[in-house]
């Protein structure tokens, strides 16, 4: 017995002379949400169309719960939010959630009060009845979001959860998917790092079709032990100079060119005390800063790595 | 490897149909069918096919069909439904095509395949979206054909007996004449992206062999007979006899083209990117 949701062997996908992926090994761990990340053409939804049947691989193999993506008992355990598929406009809904909810195997009343349940988790209750013409872009992704969540799948992949939701709906998208991490495993395809970090234990990189990294966030970036600053200007190289009085500091590190970033890692067991001497250090430079967050945001470790 | 469940496929077939009357598509297939047969109706209901029996109309519509059939079918039958029959047969290509065009293409383009597969196999799909499309352009022509057979008992002098004799072999006919063309447009609708090209693509096959068929028969008549058999329309001849057995003879044919055209679309559609 596994504990691996989603294996892939060699897997690679091309269209035409292009290959969109190669090469991609892979093993996902049950009960974990895992970020999948990368710049644009980077083959993160060609995985996804991989994973969910909807594209043929043109070479290696993919286990998911393992079976073959196309594995009739595979049907209603995964569900995925698909980044570009439209809703039936003629059809209220509710009504929509309801007749895809029939074909995971509720009876009509059952499949109802499905709908019913997972309209109410994206805050879209009440607009059970309208038609997807008279919904908003971010209403129909809520939605799109909720047709996922349909007969609660043992795997839920979401491409761009939160692209085009305004601050509070991310909020509540993001706490929705949050409650159901640990009994289903989800995968999250983002550009929006924050939301990444913010949800996910692990994180995938793809870049330019390959896969350049797999790993923990939590070993990607220091969350605790280090201070990110966003300054005023980029900082001068020989900054590191005014930290070099404090043992407890173990690396400054500095952000590219037009970021204005500085990180500053110390010692655990300095704590508290770390983070005041950090300051006074800058005070006493002279250095203005904008913003200081507790430890290294992920964004600008993937960013980092992916140049 | 994909398997039928039997309870999806009848689902995916009634939220077919659903959405058929629902749609935009479903919705003016419907109205164009409506108003042509409304049109039909009412001119047949002033009685004027009548005169189709007569030998000089006999004559006349030898030239434009067999002249055994224009016999059978005006002379032996009810003239009104015999008429409504003809028609009913010469546009079912017309009707169907549209009808049965958008069996999975619109659903290709707007990607809304990807919340179904999920759900259900993609020979369920196909299944469920064919046998949707058949039951669609049955009802149609089940209700026209009684809608015809009522005017026919009306107008055609002593015809009681022989329309409600006629009536179920013209309905199972039109019926089973339908269902070949149902699975050409199941195998036009995958290739596609969009109802109105599965449709256009439907219309071009039709015609291109259509007139194939016209000029290779100048030439090599036998090889334009085989060539014809390409065709969902082959088994007409058949179906215009008007009798049990030659609608049984042709109705052997049907699930060979359904199969033919099916396997086609399958093969395409369980490979193809979706």
């Amino acid at each position: 017995m596994t504990d691996s949701i989603i294996t892939t062997q060699k897997l690679a996908k091309s269209f035409g002379d292009q290959w969109a992926l190669y090469g991609i090994d892979l093993s996902v761990n049950k009960g974990q949400t895992t970020g999948l990340v990368g710049p644009n053409g980077a083959g993160k939804t060609t995985l996804f169309s991989l994973l969910c049947g909807f594209l043929k691989p043109t070479k290696g193999s993919i286990k998911i719960l393992g079976h073959d993506p196309d594995d009739a008992s595979l049907r209603g355990r995964i569900s995925i939010l698909p980044q570009d598929a439209i809703l039936l406009k003629a059809i209220p809904v509710g009504k929509q959630l309801s007749m895809l909810a029939e074909l995971q195997g509720f009876n009509r009343k059952q499949a109802l009060a499905e709908s019913q349940r997972v309209l109410k988790m994206v805050d879209l209750a009440t607009s059970a009845h309208k038609n997807a013409d008279q919904l908003s872009h971010g209403m129909l992704k809520r939605i799109a979001i909720a047709q996922a969540f349909i007969g609660s799948p043992e795997l839920i992949l979401l491409d761009e959860p939160t692209a085009g939701l305004d601050p509070s709906t991310t909020d509540n998208i993001k706490s929705v998917i949050r409650s159901l991490s640990g009994s289903t495993s989800i995968i999250i395809s983002s550009h929006n790092l924050e939301v990444i970090e913010d949800l996910c234990q692990q994180v995938i990189i793809l870049k330019k079709g390959r896969l350049h990294s797999h790993e923990k966030i939590s070993d990607m970036t220091a969350r605790t032990m280090a201070l990110t600053f966003r300054l005023e200007s980029d900082p001068d190289t020989n900054i590191k100079d005014i930290f070099a009085g404090l043992d407890m500091v173990t690396e400054v590190k500095l952000g590219k060119q037009g970021q204005h970033r500085l990180v500053v890692c110390f010692k655990e067991e300095a704590g508290q005390l770390a983070e005041i001497e950090i300051l006074k250090c800058l005070a006493q430079a002279n250095i203005p800063y904008r913003e200081m967050i507790r430890g290294e945001r992920l964004q600008e470790t993937v960013a980092d790595r992916l140049d | 490897m994909d398997s039928l469940r039997l309870g999806v496929v009848s689902t995916l077939t009634r939220q077919d149909l659903y959405y058929s009357l629902k749609s935009a598509r479903g919705l003016l297939f419907l109205v164009f069918f409506g108003v042509f047969w409304f049109w039909v109706l009412w001119k047949l209901s002033s009685g004027n096919a009548q005169h189709l029996a007569s030998p000089e109309a006999g004559m006349i519509m030898s030239y434009i069909i067999d002249p055994k059939v224009a016999s059978t079918l005006f002379v032996n039958h009810s003239p009104t439904f015999s008429a409504f029959y003809y028609l009913a047969m010469s546009t079912v290509p017309m009707f169907v095509l549209f009808a049965a065009s958008d069996q999975t293409a619109n659903d290709i383009g707007s990607k809304y395949l990807r919340f179904l597969t999920p759900r259900c196999n993609r020979i369920e799909i196909f299944i469920g979206r064919f046998i949707g499309a058949v039951i669609l352009v049955a009802v149609s022509y089940i209700i026209v054909s009684l809608l015809a057979a009522v005017i026919a008992i009306a107008v055609d002098k002593n015809a009681f007996s022989m329309v409600i004799k006629d009536a179920p072999l013209v309905i199972v006919s039109l019926i089973l004449y339908t269902i070949p063309f149902v699975a050409l447009m199941s195998l036009c609708s995958v290739i596609v992206g969009s109802a109105g090209l599965s449709a256009l693509m439907g219309i071009s096959i039709y015609v291109i062999l259509l007139v194939l068929i016209t000029v290779i028969n100048i030439k090599m008549p036998a090889a334009a007979d085989t060539i014809a058999y390409a065709l969902p329309n082959s088994t007409k001849s058949l179906f215009l006899q008007l009798s049990w057995g030659n609608t049984i003879s042709a109705a052997l044919a049907v699930p060979v083209y359904v199969l033919a055209y099916g396997f086609m679309g399958w093969t395409i559609f369980s490979k193809r990117d979706i």
